[in-house]
């Protein structure tokens, strides 16, 4: 599904102090589930989401997803991607502040159709805040806010999640809420999971490891036990 | 609208969605543009009401007829008379005895001629000069008797049996009195009475009445009659004059509408940059949420569209509304003449929303164009 060449992402080129923000990075991963990116804060992690997800560009090197090519795409085309095939958490709850919270999680569909609304409330229910739906996200705490982007991620059934420390802004017991909404949504999709706390990832969550923009581990627990079981099964 | 328990309202990113939530900036751009709207049918309204009576008096009253005053030594030149008798265009030559009242309009006051001819001609020009009489009766000869049109009427507030002229008004400039017997209505506005055989001191001059559907080639025949022989006051002449004093006050219109026009458009354009300047946040996130640029930019130009139609909508119905309710109880009862709304100003009202559009769409699509999804939503962490 994902395949990163060589990847190099920096910053202030052709001034004095350039940023390396990645290195070389190289990975392939074909497969549905939960991702983790994880790393100390500024080894590059969110970036490396942004490069897969088109929100930024590779300064070198290839990004491809399924049959495309991400560098070699408009930012419009990009952009049309993102909309049919990608769902984005910040690590924010970025919302339009004029809008409910029901209006705001229908908006990548921007549709008020009795199904999309159907779909929309059963969402919020699962994240438990289908009692919120008339309200305005200023009358909504942190966590309240982030489980409406990530009710607004899902909304159009993309095939790859992208999330940024999705649960940085929420509790013990919401954190795992959201985390079981991701694992039931990575049983047909892939959710790419940033965070820089691992415990929140399942032990058998793959696991990319990003150290000062470099990629050092990628960890495919599911497929050594796949592999495994394939090898007992024989 | 509910269906099956779930309700559905209009989409998201529909303009009523936003311009609901966001009453206090959108009603302040739409409030804008119905005041400016509203200011340029009213300006076209005085504009009219100041010019109108003026045209009807001067440029109305030579529609059909052709005035003659005698020149500065007070002649009427004899070779010009006989020219004139002789012309087959001409069907009569009638004298007459002309006089002048006022007529009070917004900015001073306008002459309005009043015509006394020979008693046996006074049923002939009144049908000449197409009057109709729409209340009380013809006047009689040697009883100084007039009738005033009903615009005149209203404006120096009489009414039958009133008296007009110096005696009842020092100001007037027909001497003594006469009583008013008739309201007229016409595509002109002038009075009429008897010239009783003389007995008013008025300045002597004729009205030629050319035949049917020959006045423009009677008009041409004495185009370049030299005023040392007698004034020819021909309908181009007093469309002439008419032209060049309305333009100026047509030009003061002008100049204010595009002063409104103006100011306005600048108003509009740095109120959508700000507005969309403090949007670009909701803007990053549409575009990271996969919205192209110029899907974006669409959405911004329906709604300052939809935005200009609703103030420029607004606007018509207040200046119809308002107009309606002001020429009821101002314009009408003064003898003002009135029109809810002329295609001129139609068009200069149009101009606003037009005009306000272009500039709120610049800054918006320039704003569009420097924002990058993830600059803005970094700059929000």
């Amino acid at each position: 599904m994902f395949e990163l060449k060589n990847v190099n992402l920096i910053y202030d080129l052709g001034k004095e102090d350039v940023t390396h923000a990645l290195r070389n990075i190289n990975f392939k991963y074909d497969k549905k589930g939960l991702l983790g990116v994880i790393g100390p804060s500024g080894s590059g992690k969110s970036s490396v989401l942004y490069l897969m997800s088109g929100l930024k560009t590779a300064t070198s090197g290839q990004i491809f997803y399924k049959n495309y090519e991400l560098g070699k795409m408009t930012s419009d085309e990009r952009a049309k991607l993102r909309h049919k095939e990608f769902g984005f958490i910040f690590q924010r709850g970025y919302l339009l502040e004029y809008l409910s919270v029901l209006d705001n999680v229908l908006v990548p569909l921007n549709s008020n159709s009795e199904e999309y609304i159907k779909r929309a409330l059963v969402l919020l229910e699962k994240l438990g805040i289908s009692n919120l739906k008339d309200k305005k996200p200023y009358q909504l705490s942190g966590g309240q806010r982030q489980r409406v982007t990530i009710a607004r991620a899902l909304i159009n059934n993309p095939e790859v999640v992208f999330a940024d420390e999705p649960t940085a802004a929420l509790d013990h017991k919401s954190a795992f809420d959201v985390m079981k909404v991701f694992s039931e949504y990575a049983r047909e999709k892939l959710v790419i999971v940033v965070t820089h706390d691992k415990s929140i990832l399942g032990e058998k969550t793959d696991i990319i490891n990003i150290w000062d923009g470099v990629l050092n581990t990628l960890n495919t627990n599911r497929e050594s036990e796949l592999e495994k079981g394939l090898v007992d099964r024989v | 609208m509910k269906k099956n328990g779930v309700k559905s309202g209009t989409k998201p990113l529909s303009f009523y969605k936003y311009y609901r939530n966001n009453l206090k900036k959108t009603v302040t751009i739409t409030l804008a543009l119905i005041f400016s709207v509203f200011m340029v049918i009213i300006f076209q309204s005085i504009t009219y009401a100041v010019n109108e009576p003026t045209r009807l008096g001067d440029v109305g009253l030579t529609q059909n007829v052709t005035l003659i005053y005698p020149s500065d030594d007070g002649k009427i030149d004899n070779n010009l008379l006989e020219s004139i008798k002789n012309n087959p265009l001409a069907d009569r030559l009638i004298p007459v005895y002309y006089l002048n009242t006022y007529y009070n309009h917004f900015f001073g006051t306008c002459n309005i001629m009043v015509l006394f001819p020979e008693s046996n001609e006074f049923n002939y020009i009144f049908d000449k000069l197409k009057l109709k009489l729409i209340q009380g009766k013809m006047p009689q000869p040697g009883k100084r008797e007039i009738i005033i049109d009903y615009r005149l009427a209203k404006n120096k507030n009489k009414k039958l049996g009133d008296y007009i002229g110096k005696e009842v008004n020092p100001g007037e400039k027909i001497p003594g009195k006469f009583k008013v017997v008739g309201i007229t209505d016409g595509s002109c506005i002038t009075c009429l009475s008897y010239a009783d055989d003389g007995k008013i001191a008025g300045l002597k001059g004729l009205i030629a009445v050319p035949k049917e559907n020959q006045l423009d080639k009677f008009n041409l025949e004495y185009k370049d009659t030299n005023d040392n022989k007698a004034n020819i006051w021909s309908k181009d002449k007093a469309e002439k004059r008419y032209n060049q004093n309305a333009q100026s006050l047509n030009k003061l219109f002008g100049i204010m509408s595009i002063a409104v026009i103006f100011v306005i458009s600048f108003a509009s354009g740095n109120s959508s940059y700000a507005q969309y300047f403090s949007r670009r946040y909701e803007f990053g996130i549409l575009q990271s949420l996969g919205f192209t640029k110029a899907q974006i930019l669409l959405r911004a130009a329906k709604e300052i569209c939809l935005m200009n139609i609703t103030g420029f909508i607004g606007g018509i119905a207040l200046g119809l509304g308002a107009g309606f309710v002001l020429g009821k109880t101002f314009f009408e009862p003064h003898g003002y003449p009135f029109v809810l709304l002329q295609q001129n100003a139609l068009i200069k009202a149009v101009t606003i929303p037009v005009c306000t559009a272009i500039f709120g769409l610049i800054p918006a699509g320039w704003l569009l164009s420097k924002i990058d999804p993830l600059t803005v939503v970094e700059k929000f962490e």
